[in-house]
């Protein structure tokens, strides 16, 4: 025999696993199996799922055949949905803090209990006239607990409903806001384009769209016999994207928007663009005049002037001709798509940045069109709006802590990374109650240390996480909830493909522990509060709430209840040049020249006076009409570029969503991920690894101005000199609250766009120390 | 929401341990009075491919591969029947990148069946190179062997938390500690696809197998496909057909039953 001894040896211990045949539950018969249709809850993709439930267990997450999103496929995050679901690290229910914060020492309660003394302490906040002192961090971008929020806190009375925005997506949402007027993410008709060019965004990676574009991507290339769709993706760091592109153009960090804008010169230069667009449905384009006769600046003097592509060459290291052949390229393969989603606009210029990079849709005639972009079509109903009481009315005049609204962010919806400062200084006032929901800010904020010392510093702090992340190890109050496999409502995906979308998301086992899904917190909380908040509250439950989003809006009723019974999805036809729904703009067409931004700066600044002096405080170089039109300034970074010699490159892998999922092992070890897979590591260029002395594997500390943190070193020939690659989402599981390190996110500065307030992933200068 | 077969042939599965050891009940039957036999095989469109991964996370879950863990992991010895291989060359910014979903390759004329001393691998009737995990003594003959890398060695006694374990497939056995693993093709989803397909009376089409291997099935790009080689109707027969079409080490002589598409040229 050739067998090694010591193989063989090791093969013939004994064989234990796996468990003994586990008993069935109750309402299970023995080898009964059920396929459950849902909808995915990992990102807010809003993928449809089938799960086999084998015995009263879920075995496997699989697609949904022919949903409108992914259509039978399923990514990497979808199906960890398991692990979620069984995670041993659960929190079994409610817990009261039994010790010192962070000291780990808890106390079972009952969900009477948690409820009771939550609104306690909330029913004593508003009697005392404080009731804008309570603030919920909402980390789910869309659906209905979002709305059970706002809703509560209109009926509670605080101005503070804190998203995630400003962390996300803000800088692409923004710019749709301000140029078409709608307030949702578009859509984008994939099958029938023919040329897509995505600054930044990391597509095959993580955005909105990742499981979408994967199908759309490769119907774009092989779906149609003779018909290749090219796309062109333009980012610093040669990503997955990137090498998955048809094309890869190398940029300079944070130029995007000059590159959008000399693609934009020469379109104008050459009369490259759609004319009847542009005259037809486009406002600002030409120099114009308003009703007092000042004559305001148009879009093509400003690319005309400002961005011939030999300047835009210098700012963006994207030769001319590339400039030249990618302007000639978008406007021969129509219709086209300029792509400004994900983080690829999160800087100090973001919201000029992703201005210009829509302004390209505008040029080439692409919005509302077949190929192009569509504005999304909500099919869900609202609730009759709450109505505030005395108090709470006075509550809601309370200045918001994210500065939404306020001359902190004239132009933005808030920015969150505002919140450590407002608590630890208590301006404008102090915050007295501290709700978490899907929300992390210790780990997946900037300034994660300035995250921890500002929620200590809060009297009252509650989490609805249902796994014990380092926010909530400094809770004094958990209520988890269920997760997404455990739960009953209806969501609305993403736009997608622009088809609108309505998903069933059911529980496909019963609640594994003794939590409850934050819907029927809310209205638990808001009738245990009584009159004033329990009168917006009508409904039984959670469930009913969300139902009634659902069956109030007639047109749709009844092939919607039956549809989504049967399959957990029902989707409507994409529609094409409503030019009503996809322009609620002043002029009522897309506009160059933003007038909802120009009356937002004249309302928070009285005098133009005023408003240079507040740009020129806050370092904005750009001033007058530019401030309403898409335009490009260079990006503000945090540290001396003499003691930070390194550029923090923050990226989304194909592993990140809110947050990031290092608590699921089957993500954590994606082969891709390598021998380095379960470690925190950083992505540095060889000739920068070879002047540092540095190898792969090697720890090494990353120091900020906000912190450091001891990583491992990849040596990897797609991160670009001067730049430390770090992945979003990476960090320690099970999370410690006395880690002295900046874990997650937190070495990154709290910079934003400082009109807009988009945070800002490319602000921090970093350096390198080798490991004594 | 009715019970389905599966999950009496899960149990079938879980008291036959190895599943190679399951009488096939089609390929069973002698050449001519059944089926025509099959051939099967995989084509894996890299031009599709965006390298997500979702294969191989579907494989994990499918087949109760248990995670490898930091220490593990770090020492190589992470097991993944569908792996995802990446090269990179170039310097920035002119680069390069290359990403291979890599299951088992089912030669045709395998290197590792021939080496295994105790009889414990072998190709099916119907092409798959199977693994019966309680006849391997572990001696890795068949690993090396292997010019792919596609057979991965047992270092450690397979575990999971307990919770964990409640999302383990009733229909896939788990190897011990100290035995050679590798992909199966799924063929305990194939033993069941037929079953079905013979309980409604009818035979098997390419419909029924196109997506059936948990990879192909999960690919968001619809970039694996599944089929009958030995019918030359089948979609992976014509895939295989295109001037995009290439096996990998193809001098080697080992006719592998994976078949990658690409456009550009495949370097190695």
């Amino acid at each position: 025999m050739a067998a090694s001894g010591a193989a063989a040896v090791a093969a013939c211990r004994k064989y234990t696993g796996p468990a003994p045949v586990a008993a069935v539950p109750m309402g299970w018969h023995r080898g009964e199996e059920r396929a459950i249709a849902t909808t995915c809850g990992q990102c807010p993709a809003g993928c449809g799922v089938t799960v086999r439930v084998h015995e009263g267990r879920a075995v496997k997450i699989t697609g949904t055949r022919d949903h409108p999103i992914n259509g039978g496929g399923l990514g990497p995050k979808g199906q960890a949905g398991l692990q979620l679901l069984y995670h041993p690290d659960r929190i079994r229910g409610p817990l009261r803090r039994a010790g010192p914060r962070g000291s780990g020492r808890w106390t079972s309660i009952t969900w009477d209990e948690a409820i009771g003394a939550l609104a306690g302490a909330l029913s004593h906040l508003r009697a005392r006239g404080d009731s804008h002192a309570l603030v919920v961090v909402d980390g789910e971008p869309r659906g209905p607990v979002p709305r059970l929020w706002e809703r509560f806190l209109t009926a509670y009375g605080s101005p503070n409903h804190v998203s995630h925005a400003s962390a996300t997506d803000a800088g692409h949402l923004l710019a749709v806001g301000f140029m078409q007027g709608v307030e949702a993410p578009p859509g984008y008709d994939w099958a029938n384009t023919e040329y897509v060019l995505g600054f930044g965004a990391s597509l095959f990676e993580s955005s909105c769209q990742t499981i979408h574009m994967a199908r759309a991507t490769s119907a774009m290339r092989r779906g149609q016999p003779g018909k290749r769709v090219k796309f062109v993706h333009v980012s610093p760091r040669f990503s997955v994207t990137a090498a998955k592109a048809d094309e890869w153009v190398r940029i300079q960090p944070a130029t995007y928007g000059a590159l959008a804008l000399g693609i934009a010169h020469v379109l104008v230069r050459d009369a490259l663009y759609d004319a009847e667009f542009v005259r037809e449905r486009t406002f600002g384009f030409d120099q114009w005049r308003d009703e007092r006769g000042r004559t305001h600046r148009g879009f093509r003097d400003l690319v005309l002037n400002d961005y011939p592509p030999e300047k835009v060459a210098g700012i963006t290291g994207v030769p001319a001709a590339t400039i030249e052949r990618l302007a000639r390229e978008m406007s021969t393969n129509r219709p086209a798509i300029a792509l400004a989603e994900g983080t690829g606009t999160a800087a100090t210029n973001g919201l000029g940045t992703a201005m210009a990079i829509h302004a390209l849709n505008g040029l080439v005639g692409s919005i509302e069109k077949r190929g192009g972009i569509l504005a999304r079509r909500s099919v869900l109903s609202s609730w009759s709006p709450a109505e505030p009481d005395a108090v709470a009315r006075r509550g809601l005049a309370a200045e918001p802590i994210d500065g939404r609204g306020t001359v902190a962010c004239p132009l933005g919806a808030g920015a969150i990374q505002a919140l450590p400062e407002a608590i630890l200084t208590g301006r404008p006032y102090p915050v007295q109650a501290l709700i978490l929901y899907r929300s992390n800010p210790v780990f997946s904020k900037p300034e994660g240390t300035r995250w921890a010392q500002a929620i200590q510093k809060v009297p009252l702090v509650v989490s609805c996480s249902p796994l014990p992340d380092e926010s909530t190890l400094w809770a004094d109050l958990v209520l988890p909830d269920h997760t997404y496999l455990e739960r009953w409502e209806i969501v609305e995906p993403a736009a997608s493909s622009g088809r609108p979308v309505v998903g069933l998301r059911q529980p496909v086992v019963p609640p594994r522990h003794d939590t409850m899904a934050t819907g029927d917190l809310v209205i638990r909380l808001a009738r245990a509060l009584g009159p004033g908040v329990a009168d917006a509250f009508p409904w039984s439950d959670y469930r009913q709430a969300t139902t009634e989003l659902l069956t109030s809006n007639a047109t749709t009723k009844t092939g919607l209840a039956d549809r989504l019974q049967q399959t957990g999805v029902w989707s409507g036809d994409q529609a094409f040049e409503r030019w009503d729904e996809a322009f609620s703009t002043p002029s009522g067409k897309f506009e160059f020249y933003s007038q909802a931004i120009a009356s937002r700066l004249a309302a928070h600044f009285p005098t133009e006076r005023a408003l240079d002096e507040h740009l020129a405080g806050r370092g904005v170089l750009t001033r007058g009409d530019d401030l309403c039109l898409p335009h490009w300034e260079p990006a503000q970074l945090a540290g001396d570029p003499r003691q930070y010699p390194f550029v923090l490159d923050p990226y989304r892998g194909n592993n990140y969503a809110e947050g990031g999922f290092r608590h699921l092992p089957w993500l954590r070890e994606l082969p891709a991920s390598g021998l380095l897979a379960w470690s925190e590591t950083v992505e540095i260029n060889p000739g920068d690894a070879q002047r540092l002395g540095v190898h792969e594997g090697d720890s090494i500390w990353i120091e900020s101005p906000a912190g450091e943190r001891r990583v491992r070193v990849r040596v990897r020939v797609g991160a670009a000199a001067g730049t430390i690659g770090l992945p979003l989402g990476n960090g320690p599981w099970p999370p410690t609250p006395l880690d002295a390190g900046t874990a997650g996110h937190g070495l990154m500065v709290a910079l934003g766009d400082p009109l807009a307030g988009i945070l800002a992933h490319h602000a921090t200068r970093v350096r390198v120390r080798k490991e004594a | 929401m009715s019970p389905t077969r599966r999950g009496f042939l899960g149990e079938m599965a879980r008291a036959a341990v190895g599943v190679g050891l399951v009488p096939d009940p089609v390929s069973a039957k002698s050449p001519g009075e059944g089926p025509v036999r099959h051939k099967w095989g995989m084509v894996i469109d890299l031009d599709r491919c965006t390298g997500c991964q979702a294969c191989a996370v579907a494989c994990r879950a499918e087949n109760n591969i248990p995670v490898a863990g930091l220490v593990d992991t770090e020492k190589g010895r992470g097991i993944f029947w569908m792996n995802l291989l990446t090269t990179s060359e170039g310097t920035y910014p002119d680069l390069r990148q290359q990403f291979l979903p890599a299951p088992c390759n089912h030669c045709e004329d395998p290197p590792c069946t021939k080496v295994c001393p105790v009889g414990a691998t072998s190709q099916s009737e119907e092409g798959i190179v199977q693994q019966i995990p309680d006849r391997c003594i572990g001696c890795r003959l068949c690993e090396v062997s292997c010019p792919y890398t596609r057979r991965y060695f047992n270092w450690t006694e397979p575990d999971w938390p307990e919770e964990l374990r409640e999302q383990l497939n009733p229909d896939v056995s788990v190897r011990p500690h100290g035995v050679i693993e590798k992909c199966l093709f799924c063929h305990h989803r194939i033993r069941s696809v037929k079953e079905r397909v013979r309980a409604e009376g009818r035979t098997l089409t390419d419909a029924d197998v196109r997506r059936l291997p948990a990879c192909a099935e999960s690919c968001p790009a619809e970039a694996i496909v599944f089929g009958d080689l030995n019918d030359p109707r089948s979609e992976v027969s014509q895939l295989a057909e295109s001037p995009r079409a290439f096996r990998l080490l193809e001098e080697l002589g080992t006719h592998p039953k994976v078949i990658y598409l690409r456009e550009a040229k495949w370097r190695e």
